[in-house]
């Protein structure tokens, strides 16, 4: 059931109308629909979920006691080996095989048939930060596990975030029973559901069968093409995950719930800081502050930041997935990371620094960190570290004129255009919100149609899914 | 625009609904106008919806008091029965038969084809059932755009289930959305240039839709007329709307004094071969099915031999004859079963 398939449609629909009259029972209600919804999917394993949720919630009820606080590692522990063995497990034993030859389970065995649930990333993350701020005193934990359930369950973040943390979402359902909604939440809801579902279908999903061609070209890409596969490819995983955290945050404002803000226009990042700034927020924030603050973050000398930062970054990578490929992907983050640091002792110079401060800097730094972190995502989407190192050989060499005449450089063109657009649609959302209501409401009407249409053009059914879920 | 700020509520409210209000009535104005006219079909009438739109040329041009035979099936009596020859071979005028076979038609969709013109056919007297063991098989019929077309709320909560359930209300809701596909493929040939050239208006013939007469690539041989078996027989299930159908389709002919005559058409040795060796048992429920319903309703069923008919002469594909296979087929038809 993902949000933009009819099914979906249709359960939130029934969803609302008793949720918006029976306020009482708006938890129980979420309780039992994000049960059903994660039960709805093929691989929503809801007795694992629900086991690991409840052993979660005992557990930090249990450290909360006096001589019991040690329980918090065995929570830490539990939750990473859940996690590790079922997204870690085939990549190890592969791995293992390969380096030593060593073949410790059977090509038909249970370790080899293991299946990833859905969402288990997400959650788990959730149970461990819920652990970690619990223990650190940053959360108080509740006492209600219908109310903690619906904190881990609640469907619009579930199986692909933004990842939510007790301390934002805990305050937001205990004053749930009262909480108004109003015609402008469902409205305000509606539009960012109905954004989501524009870059998922019209842009995403019309983008996968190009990506998919230049990838699947392999090493007989050109360097030119290699751009194109990495510059599609970009605009694709942004408008795909991106389009996720609209629906979800449109669907969480309806049901009265605010959640994170998961992406702030990466593309226009100058830095890899800021770009982790922009980019899967909730997801760089958990890493930052329970990875890399955990290590020490900038406390313990130069040295050790850096080191931090490769950890964490290599962590991230990691938690994408089980393949060497996103390790990589992780570590180039970490490496520019690492050199952007070390390039912001150049502000001691105050010309430096005072260049930095310009305009036209900020634009340069803009499009060169833009055909960075999409030179990133060659080994984010490569099938092998082999085939994103042809693919960034080839793209060394490519000569910008071939780039530039290209037939997807005007398409790549219009996805940065629309990127742009996007960020400046929400950099000025409460004008353009009132300038739109001085429009003459039969003009508006027409707009909502041809939108409603559009989307149902593009809203060919039959394959409804995101690539954040595979993570 | 933010769900936080709300300093003028009523106001934003009367904004809101003006904009949504005049959504609704335009779409609901193209729900009706647009949407649910059979003429937007019509111009793309070679697809599985379009053809309606010519069928309904065609009868719109048929005096419905004079028609006394009619011919319900799918593609292969759309080819194999052709009212014109039926009425040499038996010595009537032509006007007398209508053929209402439908492409790719199940029992629903002829069932609801009939009833679309039942009322207007008062002087019928006799009916000529083409049956086939793709047309009861209910597999997968929700995906049907055919259903979709006819299909209201009941029967769409006959084939509810948990995977179809969101497409089917939806679609209910909405034939914008319900027949996305179709329109949209429409709106692809627009650009492609690749629509017919001629309109229904211009291309509908006499007695129902035109038969296909041109061979389909590789259509005459063995591999062909397996995928086709497998098509027909794929996770078959002889209960539920189908057969409910054509019950149902029986029950008013019986009902009306109608004479019934259900047939199963020739097909050729290839197609039948490969059904015997692939689908015995499918098909012989299939047999045993239609043979008790004829007997209830008193109904004579036949099953036609295709020993005057040789693959290369006779048939465009493995189940579908030619314009040279239709004329001794009808001719058939019209000296065993026409009064």
């Amino acid at each position: 059931m993902f949000f933009y398939s009819p099914n979906f449609i249709v359960f939130f629909l029934i969803l609302l109308v008793p949720y918006l009259l029976l306020k009482k029972q708006r938890l129980w209600l979420l309780a039992a629909a994000n049960a059903l919804f994660y039960a709805a999917h093929p691989e929503g394993y809801l007795v694992l979920f629900g086991v690991m949720a409840a052993v979660t919630f005992g557990l930090v009820h249990l450290m909360t006691l006096p001589r019991w606080r040690w329980v918090f590692w065995i929570g830490i522990v539990l939750n990473v080996l859940n996690l590790a063995f079922f997204k870690y497990t085939l990549f190890l034993l592969d791995n293992l095989k390969l380096w030593t030859g060593f073949q410790l389970a059977a090509a038909s065995s249970l370790a080899e048939s293991i299946v990833l649930p859905l969402g288990i990333s997400f959650y788990t993350f959730e149970f461990i930060s819920y652990l970690i701020d619990v223990r650190r005193g940053d959360s108080k934990p509740t006492r209600s596990f219908v109310k903690f359930w619906v904190f881990v369950s609640m469907f619009p973040h579930l199986i692909a975030g933004p990842i939510m943390r007790g301390e934002e979402l805990i305050p937001q359902l205990d004053k749930l029973a009262d909480k108004r909604i109003t015609w402008n939440d469902i409205r305000y809801g509606v539009y960012l559901f109905a954004i989501g579902m524009i870059k998922k279908v019209i842009i995403a999903d019309q983008l996968s069968p190009i990506v998919k061609e230049l990838f699947d070209k392999g090493s007989a890409l050109t360097g030119t093409e290699s751009w194109m596969a990495a510059y599609t490819f970009s605009f694709y995983i942004y408008n795909d995950f991106s389009a996720y955290t609209d629906m979800a945050i449109g669907l969480g404002i309806m049901m009265g719930v605010r959640f994170a803000d998961n992406f702030k226009s990466p593309y226009l990042s100058g830095s890899p800081t800021e770009f982790w700034r922009r980019w899967h927020i909730t997801l760089s924030r958990w890493i930052r502050d329970y990875i890399y603050i955990g290590l020490g973050g900038n406390r313990k000398g130069t040295l050790r930041l850096y080191f931090n930062l490769m950890i964490a970054m290599l962590i991230s990578g990691l938690w994408h997935g089980a393949m060497w490929t996103f390790v990589v992907w992780g570590g180039v983050h970490g490496l520019l990371q690492v050199i952007h640091r070390l390039s912001l002792s150049l502000n001691r110079w105050r010309w430096i620094a005072a260049i930095r401060e310009h305009g036209i800097y900020r634009i340069i730094t803009i499009v060169v960190f833009f055909h960075i972190v999409t030179w990133t995502w060659v080994f984010f989407h490569a099938p092998s570290i082999d085939m994103a190192l042809v693919m960034t050989w080839k793209m060394m060499h490519a000569h910008p004129d071939n780039i530039v005449s290209h037939p997807l450089f005007p398409l790549v063109a219009c996805l940065f255009a629309i990127h742009v657009l996007e960020f400046l649609l929400r950099k000025y959302e409460g004008q353009i919100g009132r300038a739109w209501r001085r429009v003459p409401f039969p003009l508006r009407s027409a707009v909502y149609l041809i939108v409603t249409l559009s989307l149902i053009y593009y809203l060919q059914g039959g394959k409804y899914e995101f690539i954040y879920f595979q993570f | 625009m933010n769900s936080s700020t709300s300093n003028s509520r009523s106001f934003r409210v009367r904004q809101w609904s003006w904009g949504l209000i005049g959504f609704l009535v335009l779409f609901a104005a193209l729900e009706i106008a647009v949407f649910r006219n059979p003429d937007l079909y019509g111009i793309e009438y070679r697809s599985a919806v379009g053809q309606f739109a010519e069928l309904d040329q065609s009868f719109r041009h048929a005096d419905a008091r004079r028609i006394t035979t009619i011919i319900l099936g799918d593609s292969q009596s759309k080819d194999a029965l052709r009212p014109n020859l039926l009425a040499e071979a038996a010595g009537r005028d032509a006007d007398s038969i209508f053929n209402f076979s439908i492409s790719g038609g199940k029992a629903y969709d002829i069932y609801r084809t009939y009833m679309q013109y039942a009322d207007r056919l008062t002087g019928l007297k006799e009916a000529i059932i083409v049956v086939n063991e793709h047309q009861i098989n209910t597999y997968n019929v929700a995906n049907d755009m055919k259903f979709r077309y006819f299909a209201g709320l009941r029967d769409r909560l006959r084939v509810l289930d948990a995977e179809n359930y969101g497409e089917l209300t939806l679609g209910w809701l909405s034939k914008a959305f319900d027949l996305r596909s179709v329109w949209s493929k429409m709106i692809q040939s627009y650009f492609k240039n690749t629509l017919p050239k001629r309109p229904v208006t211009e291309v509908w013939q006499p007695g129902g839709l035109r038969a296909e007469t041109q061979n389909e690539p590789e259509g005459l041989t063995a591999a062909y007329a397996e995928a086709r078996a497998d098509g027909w027989f794929a996770q078959y299930n002889l209960t539920g709307l189908q057969v409910e159908s054509l019950e149902a389709l029986l029950d008013d002919l019986h009902d009306r004094g109608v004479r019934i005559v259900i047939l199963q058409i020739p097909r050729s040795d290839l197609f039948e071969e490969a059904v015997i060796r692939k689908y015995p048992a499918e098909q012989q429920a299939y047999l045993d099915k239609i043979r008790s319903l004829a007997q209830q309703y008193g109904a004579e069923f036949a099953v036609m031999p295709n020993d005057s008919l040789s693959l290369k002469e006779h048939f465009r594909d493995a189940n579908h004859v030619n314009p040279a296979g239709a004329a001794i087929v009808s001719r058939e038809v019209a000296r065993q079963w026409l009064s």
